[in-house]
């Protein structure tokens, strides 16, 4: 048996890959490049499904996910929200690109944190890794501040019917893209293109 | 079991796959995040899956 909290936290940061998505053509055979991503919300949907109707067993559940919807879900929920919401013009590329990075990386570091040297350090190593992911993709340090902090608090209250991992990336986006928008936060090149 | 070794085979493929893609395309800070935050939890996955052999 492989060592299933380590399983788990490989799955969350290897979620930072679906910002592939922001380099796939508009267009794929035709159709708009946002259907991929409700075929694969679909086919998340559909595989919770089938697990909590018991027709199989996913490695890496946590006991109290045989009976709610685990946290693979929210978190696909979430970057597909966040990939909705930028295809239609609200959350500009940058914030999108660096929330879904900072999300799958700060969520398992506040984890390992928490479970090895106490809540402090948890909050402290989320906050600072945070600040360190969106620093160094956006380049704007009072929106890095922001995003972490927001992301850090939102990430410590457990519910029962709501996930951290779908919270840890809309509020931040959210909050950063009122900032922004509003005009309240400082101006900003919201293309990844200048990042290269 | 067979399917999960199966399953974070595709998962190492990912990481790789996607860095590459981002390096090429001249997003070097991307890439080297994709890189160091999924290094230290596949390596451990990694060990874990020998040990366990």
């Amino acid at each position: 048996m492989i060592d299933q909290a380590i399983y788990r936290r490989f799955n969350h940061t290897v979620a930072s890959c679906f910002v592939i998505y922001f380099l796939f053509p508009e267009y794929i055979f035709g159709y708009s490049r946002i259907y991929l991503v409700l075929l694969f919300w679909l086919g998340i949907i559909l595989i919770e499904y089938f697990r909590l109707s018991g027709s199989f067993v996913l490695d890496g559940m946590r006991d109290y996910e045989s009976k709610r919807i685990a946290g693979f879900v929210w978190f696909a929920s979430g970057t597909c929200l966040i990939f909705i919401f930028y295809e239609i013009g609200v959350f500009p590329e940058i914030f999108a690109v660096s929330t879904i990075i900072m999300a799958s990386f700060v969520d398992p570091i506040i984890g390992e944190f928490n479970k090895r040297y106490g809540n402090v350090y948890g909050v402290f190593a989320g906050l600072i890794s945070s600040i360190v992911i969106y620093q160094l993709i956006i380049g704007v340090f009072f929106y890095a501040l922001i995003g972490s902090l927001v992301a850090v608090l939102v990430e410590r209250p457990k519910f029962k019917w709501l996930d951290d991992d779908l919270l840890i990336q809309i509020f931040p986006i959210l909050v950063m893209t009122i900032f922004y928008l509003s005009g309240w936060g400082p101006d900003l090149q919201t293309s990844m293109e200048t990042m290269k | 079991m067979r399917f999960t070794k199966f399953y974070i085979s595709i998962l190492y493929f990912v990481v790789i796959i996607t860095s590459i893609t981002f390096y090429v395309n001249n997003y070097y800070i991307i890439a080297s995040l994709l890189i160091i935050g999924n290094i230290l939890p596949g390596y451990k996955l990694a060990l874990s899956m020998v040990e366990n052999d």
